[in-house]
Order: structure tokens, then C-alpha cells, then sequence
């Protein structure tokens, strides 16, 4: 097993998944308890979908790491492939980043001047504006930056 | 410019033939490093004075018109495997430069310019926030949206129906107490209040009553004109058609108590507003234990009514909220209540 595998992060994916779909089964228990749909998650479901959302970014970032830096680390520099298409998916993404933050700007001005804004909106716009954010450090991570992987002894107990 | 300098003479390497003799400025001298091989040069800068005096400059540089090949794709002491591609690269200083186009700071401004604009239209088109309108806006509910100031003639209806018609009259014509249809004193808003709040004569204090609620009355009193007999009669809705199973007596019962008691949060249509959850519609009134415990002990921040009604006045609610404003979930008897208890 290499230090970016990918068998750790598959699993951590899997259990995070798993995790999700046990707190959706622990509502629908909940549910048929009581006889009704409860307004509010329980504490057990809170607990199943915080340690689901803990073991899902375990994962992504190992999946991410592989990705960016192959599965293998072997020593030596490597130079960032850069190109055309990779230009042109950072100018989108950035086109989008600028996109998404200009309507933040503008939710916040239509709450301000005319009326509520749903929360649930806000938050999407501010999550979609963090994905692309991260989006385009990946790429230009992936792409642009020189890499060098250096011999060294292993310390780390984390398989990445 | 020094005026005493005779003459400069620059001379290359070890020649004895300057390079270049200059006797007034500008003492520019031009060199061309293609002549000469690559290697460590010396330039000799001999510069005479008038009065004889001789100083001598030398600057050692060294000529790389000739650069030698780079190898691309292996490193010096890089580990290998299997078969290596590399390329032999060999630059040629002499070539024109290629490329060009945008330089780095046009680059930087058109991006700005673009993105800057991208963003712009975004934050402030009359466009975008039509996006926003339609995707983000929240539902306004009514009463929140009103000014404090500005009373809800329906809301008024339910509160002087709970808390008036009894002595003023069920449309306000008088009875018991003055006739208020109409009244001068509707009028006058701080005088109005006052009453409510603090009674006159034989007429009790409403303190209980919010200056909201103040207001809704105030405005539903106003709503009524002059000689008013006639109610408006917008808020006939309310479930006998629904509720065919259910006796029409409890039902008219269960909408007094749930004006009284219940329309401040839950609203005399249903709907609910902010965080009082709408009754309306509801699927969770199908369980008649939940709509019978709710009521009796409530549920933070609403207060249980256990202590203020009985098993008959709390089944009269529950069969109300069951049977009205479209719910259609069959009338709660006075037993099941007392079951709960």
C-alpha cells in the first residue's frame, strides 16, 4: 500500500455513505414510532450524520491527494503539465467564483432593501461559492505547480 | 562632462590596438561579442588627462553567445527505470524572441476588467435580482410585514371576537356596551388603546392584549364604517364542508376557543407565521395523540392548556384544527382527551 491510495479513502467514503443512509433509516424508525414526521433530527441521527460528514471528507481528501499527486510518490521533480484546457477551466470556475459572489452581494442587498431572503438560499450560494473556490485551487495545484517529492523516513501513522 | 578628459582608449584582452579611441563624448562604444570567441574577456578602459595624467579601468566579463546543450527529461543523479525519454535541448540566444502578445500587467487588467464586470452585473443588474426574487425570496407573511403601527383587520376580527363581541355586539352594533361601529373613538389610536388597556365604567382592563393586537382591533373596528351590521365576510371559510362527519356545534365551539386562545400564533386562517408552525395543511393533525398532547402540555414556546380547559373545550379545539381550512382528519372525542390526561 502507497501513501496516497486509495483503499483508505474508498472505505472512509463507503462509512460516510453508510453513516448517511443509517441516519435516514434512524429517522424513518423515529417516525413510525411516534406516528408522525418529528420536526427536529434526534441526537442519535445528529451523532450517525457527524461522524458520516467526518469520515466523507477523510476520504474525499484522500481521494483529492491521489489525484493531484498519483498514487505512487516516487522522488524527483515533477513539472506541472499546464495547457490549454486547464486555462480555460480556471477561467470558467473563476468566471462562476465572481458569479456566485456578485449574487451573495446581491441577496444581501434584496434582504436589506425589500424583503427576507431564504437562509437556505444564503448558504447554498455561500457553499457553491467555497466548492468553486476549492475547485480551482485543485486544478491550479494540478496543473501549474511544479511538484518534488523528496526521500525521506516515514513518520506519519496517516496513509497520506 | 569632464572637460579635462584628452582622450579615452578602450582596449580588448591583452591587444595593443585599442578598440576604440573617443575623444569627445558621448564616449559610447559598441561591441559586438559575436566577433570574439566565448570565454573570460578583460576590457582596459585607458583614460588620458590634459595635464598628462593616465588611469586605467579593468572590467573582466565573459561571452556566452555559444550556450551548450540542456538536457531535458533526466536529472543529474535522478534514479531510473525501464527505458528514459529525455531531449536534448540547445537554445539559440541569436533568435528573435517568439510569443509576446499580452504583457503580464495587460493580462492582470483585462482579467480584472472582466471579472470585475462578470461581478458586477451579478451584484447590481435588475436581472440578477430577479434570480434571487425567484430562487431566494422568502415568503413574506402578512403580519410581519406590517408596520407595528398598522392593524390587521382580520386579526382584529378574531380578537374582538374572543374578547368584545360578548358586550359590544358580534358586529360591533352594541349591546351590552356602546355601539362601536363606526365610533369617534376608534379615531383616536392613544385614547383607543387606552381603554382596551386599562377599561372605562362597567367595561373591564384588557391588559393581556398586545399593542398589536390593539391595533388589529382598531382596525378592524375602522374596517367597519359608520352603522356597520354587516361583518365582512372574508373569513367564512372555515371547514363545515370538510368536516360532514363532524357535529357543527363542536366545530363552532372548537373556532371560538381557537380564536381565543390559539389564532395569536397559529393565525385565524392556519397559516401560521415565523417559527409558529402553520395548521393548515398539516399531515402531522392526522395523529390525534400528537394534536391532544400539544395542546394539553404544548411544546416550547407555546404554553399547555391542560390547566385552562376541559376534556370537552380541548376535543372541541383538536376537532376544530382536525376539520378546517382544508384539513379533513375527522373530530376528536371528549374521552380521548381525558385517555391523555
Amino acid at each position: 500500500m502507497y501513501r496516497n491510495d486509495t483503499v483508505l479513502p474508498f472505505f472512509g467514503i463507503l462509512f460516510g455513505v453508510a453513516l448517511w443512509y443509517m441516519a435516514y433509516l434512524d429517522g424513518l424508525h423515529i417516525a413510525r414510532l411516534a406516528g408522525h414526521q418529528p420536526e427536529e433530527l434526534s441526537v442519535g441521527q445528529l451523532g450517525l450524520i457527524t461522524f458520516g460528514i467526518v469520515f466523507f471528507l477523510w476520504g474525499a481528501i484522500g481521494y483529492i491527494s491521489a489525484w493531484l499527486e498519483g498514487g505512487e510518490l516516487r522522488p524527483g521533480r515533477e513539472e506541472a503539465e499546464g495547457g490549454a484546457a486547464p486555462m480555460v477551466v480556471v477561467f470558467v470556475l473563476a468566471l462562476l467564483l465572481v458569479g456566485l459572489s456578485g449574487l451573495f452581494v446581491n441577496a444581501v442587498l434584496y434582504g436589506l432593501t425589500e424583503g427576507p431572503v431564504k437562509s437556505s438560499f444564503m448558504g447554498q450560494l455561500a457553499a457553491a461559492i467555497l466548492l468553486v473556490m476549492t475547485l480551482l485551487l485543485v486544478v491550479y495545484k494540478k496543473f501549474f505547480v511544479d511538484d518534488e517529492v523528496l526521500v525521506e523516513d516515514e513518520h506519519s501513522e496517516v496513509p497520506w | 562632462m569632464n572637460q579635462n578628459i584628452e582622450r579615452i582608449e578602450v582596449f580588448l584582452d591583452e591587444s595593443k590596438e585599442p578598440l576604440q579611441v573617443l575623444t569627445s563624448p558621448p564616449f559610447k562604444v559598441t561591441l559586438d561579442t559575436r566577433q570574439i570567441p566565448d570565454g573570460p574577456h578583460t576590457l582596459r578602459v585607458v583614460t588620458t588627462f590634459k595635464g598628462g595624467q593616465v588611469e586605467e579601468e579593468i572590467i573582466d566579463f565573459e561571452v556566452d553567445n555559444l550556450p551548450s546543450p540542456f538536457v531535458d527529461g533526466l536529472d543529474d543523479g535522478q534514479q531510473v527505470r525501464g527505458p528514459v525519454e529525455f531531449e536534448v535541448v540547445t537554445g539559440d540566444y541569436a533568435a528573435p524572441k517568439t510569443g509576446g502578445g499580452l504583457s503580464i500587467a495587460g493580462a492582470v487588467l483585462s482579467a480584472v476588467l472582466v471579472l470585475g464586470l462578470v461581478w458586477f452585473y451579478f451584484a447590481f443588474a435588475p436581472s440578477a435580482k430577479e434570480i434571487v426574487k425567484e430562487t431566494g425570496a422568502a415568503p413574506v407573511e402578512e403580519a410581519a410585514a406590517a408596520p407595528a403601527g398598522a392593524g390587521d383587520a382580520a386579526a382584529g376580527k378574531a380578537v374582538y371576537a374572543a374578547q368584545c363581541a360578548s358586550c359590544h355586539g358580534a358586529n360591533a352594533e352594541g349591546g351590552f356596551g356602546p355601539a362601536l361601529a363606526g365610533a369617534p373613538i376608534v379615531e383616536n389610536a392613544d385614547q383607543f388603546a387606552s381603554i382596551v388597556k386599562n377599561g372605562l365604567g362597567a367595561m373591564p382592563p384588557f391588559a393581556q392584549l398586545s399593542d398589536q393586537e390593539i391595533a388589529d382591533l382598531r382596525a378592524y373596528l375602522g374596517s367597519l364604517g359608520g352603522g356597520a351590521t354587516e361583518a365582512p365576510k372574508e373569513e367564512a371559510a372555515p371547514a363545515p364542508a370538510a368536516a360532514a362527519a363532524v357535529d357543527p356545534a363542536v366545530m363552532s365551539e372548537g373556532e371560538n376557543l381557537y380564536l381565543a386562545s390559539c389564532a395569536g400564533c397559529h393565525q385565524p386562517n392556519g397559516a401560521g407565521v415565523a417559527t409558529f408552525p402553520a395548521l393548515a395543511g398539516n399531515k402531522n393533525l392526522a395523529d390525534k395523540d400528537l394534536v391532544i398532547d400539544r395542546i394539553l402540555s404544548g411544546k416550547v414556546p407555546m404554553p399547555g392548556f391542560a390547566g385552562q380547559y376541559d376534556d370537552q373545550q380541548i376535543a372541541a379545539i383538536a376537532t376544530y384544527i382536525r376539520n378546517s381550512w382544508g384539513n379533513d382528519f375527522g373530530p376528536v372525542a371528549p374521552d380521548e382527551v381525558a385517555a391523555k390526561r
